[in-house]
């Protein structure tokens, strides 16, 4: 944990609402073994997240986000410490946080219909079809794609395969979304409407979001605290509090002078770790 | 409209053929006691359907076939669905099933003789023997290929391995499983035949086989039309149901 003294340091670990949190890592350390040799990629990470947060962790291009985020999931083991949802260890994929791909073109189910896919996550609890269908058809008027029901994937543009797996993740009520960089793959316009998407839906919904983005200014719009680590091996480099009111707008918001400042200390961090220094330094 | 003019072509030679046949024959430009003429053959396989040889003889055959086919079918997705996501299962049985594959089937008939007689178990046994490995190697290589984030994504939504596998892993393996059902198809109705020719009292391969020995030789070739027509028809049956399971690939444009 090598830290300059220049480097600014807002810690909103301890909220003064302090409740309970919704994600508590303990300790994380998650490394892999090729070849006989060990690589640690995240280096003892301690995190709470709480309740109704919009969370986003930036970092440099193979800092462990995803990584971080897919222990969060449950989708990989971690190698030593712990997270808890809701105060249970996480072990398996926690019931309550469903996880949104980056490549959403590889997770839309193309041998199922749009309204079959959003049917996915509500398979197998006892709900009618009827119900289900209802729930998937509530879920697609919400991301915009009424009227595609009956489209098979391969249909769809990139951005709609998108909204469609936001609704997927939604339909079955989640209280916590874990995006990993979902808009990086979109041009700039699609990637515009799904951020307000996704602010409208956070808004609307007041469930918990994590999301990863190696996008700052994306990263600012949308969240209430931003995270930024360093790589090899990461750990918690930034971790700001971002209490720009709501609802925001991109245009007036990107020329707010607490945003740029807060741009210039996300950038500057992300900028010293890749090697990318200017005259007088990148502060 | 459009494409029956496309078809046009590929009839007409069929139909040239046919007459070119019938014309050599009627003038004795092949040796005609062993060659019927077409008008000979058909008449032959009208005389056959009518007295109900042909159609039992069909039954016989087909009831085998769809048998063994099916019977290799549900055990090859099953284990190729385990070697697929096992990686010890595969390390296990991947050596085996490439040593046994390349074995023709008509060397595992001696064998089946030996253990089942000639009757209908052996039949059956055979057919799903050879329908066996084109299903499998289909069916696991489809199944190792399921991309991980499609796995990862039921993950996600809670789903244990199991309801993966059945509605994640296989859907996704199925245009490689179809594939391999065709060919496996194919083979069933050949080696099916087979069978009934190397050891066997009845069916179409035995009415075949027995038509040339006493000489009724339009009868023997009204056997190999009907196999023709049974032939075409079964892939085309399979052809349309696979279009129809796989309607999602072909949905594009609205």
């Amino acid at each position: 944990m090598s830290m300059t003294e220049s480097q600014p340091r807002e810690r909103t670990l301890e909220s003064p609402r302090a409740p309970a949190p919704i994600i508590a890592a303990r300790s994380v350390v998650k490394s892999f073994t090729t070849r006989g040799k060990e690589s640690v990629i995240l280096d003892g990470i301690t995190l709470d997240i709480n309740e109704g947060d919009f969370v986003t962790i930036v970092g440099p291009s193979g800092c462990g986000k995803t990584t971080f985020l897919q222990l969060i999931a449950g989708l990989q083991p971690m190698t030593a410490g712990s997270i808890a949802f809701d105060g249970v260890d996480i072990v398996v994929p926690p019931a309550g946080a469903v996880y949104v791909f980056q490549q959403y073109g590889k997770s839309v189910f193309p041998w199922r219909t749009v309204l079959g896919n959003v049917c996915f996550g509500l398979e197998g609890k006892g709900l009618s079809k009827a119900k289900r269908e209802g729930i998937a058809r509530d879920q697609l008027a919400l991301v915009g794609l009424a009227g595609f029901e009956h489209h098979y994937p391969s249909q769809l543009s990139g951005g709609m395969q998108q909204r469609l797996a936001i609704a997927r993740a939604l339909a079955p009520g989640p209280r916590m979304l874990l995006m990993d960089e979902p808009f990086s793959a979109l041009d700039a316009l699609t990637r515009a409407k799904l951020q307000k998407l996704v602010l409208d839906i956070w808004q609307k919904l007041g469930i918990t979001v994590v999301f990863v983005t190696h996008d700052i200014e994306e990263a600012l719009l949308l969240s209430t605290r931003v995270i930024a680590l360093h790589k090899s091996p990461a750990n918690i480099d930034i971790d700001l509090a971002i209490d720009f009111p709501h609802p925001r707008n991109p245009l007036t918001l990107g020329e707010d002078s607490e945003f740029l400042a807060k741009r210039r200390t996300l950038l500057s961090s992300i900028y010293r770790q890749e090697g990318i220094e200017y005259d007088g330094g990148v502060m | 409209m459009k494409a029956a003019k496309k078809r046009l072509p590929g009839l007409a030679l069929i139909v040239g053929l046919l007459v070119l046949w019938q014309l050599t024959v009627q003038f004795n430009l092949v040796d005609s006691p062993s060659v019927p003429t077409v008008t000979e053959s058909v008449d032959a396989l009208g005389k056959s359907i009518a007295n109900g040889e042909m159609l039992t003889a069909l039954g016989e055959t087909l009831g085998r076939i769809l048998i063994g086919y099916a019977i290799a079918v549900v055990l090859a997705v099953a284990l190729g669905a385990l070697m697929g996501t096992s990686r010890f299962v595969f390390y296990l049985l991947e050596p085996l099933t490439e040593l046994l594959r390349p074995i023709p089937t008509a060397a595992y008939v001696p064998i089946a003789i030996l253990l089942l007689g000639v009757g209908n178990e052996m039949k059956i046994t055979v057919v799903a023997v050879a329908c066996f490995f084109p299903v499998l190697l289909n069916t696991y290589g489809g199944v190792r290929s399921v991309d991980p984030i499609l796995v990862d994504t039921g993950r996600t939504f809670g789903y244990k391995p199991f309801a993966r596998l059945i509605k994640i892993v296989l859907p996704s393996a199925l245009p490689e499983i179809l594939t391999g059902m065709r060919v496996a198809l194919g083979i069933a109705l050949i080696v099916g035949i087979v069978s009934e020719m190397l050891a066997g009292n009845n069916g179409i391969g035995y009415l075949i086989l027995d038509s040339q020995r006493i000489f009724q030789v339009p009868l023997m070739f009204a056997g190999i039309i009907t196999l023709a027509i049974v032939g075409y028809f079964m892939n085309f049956i399979f052809v349309r149901l696979e279009a129809y399971f796989l309607r999602w690939r072909t949905a594009a444009g609205s």
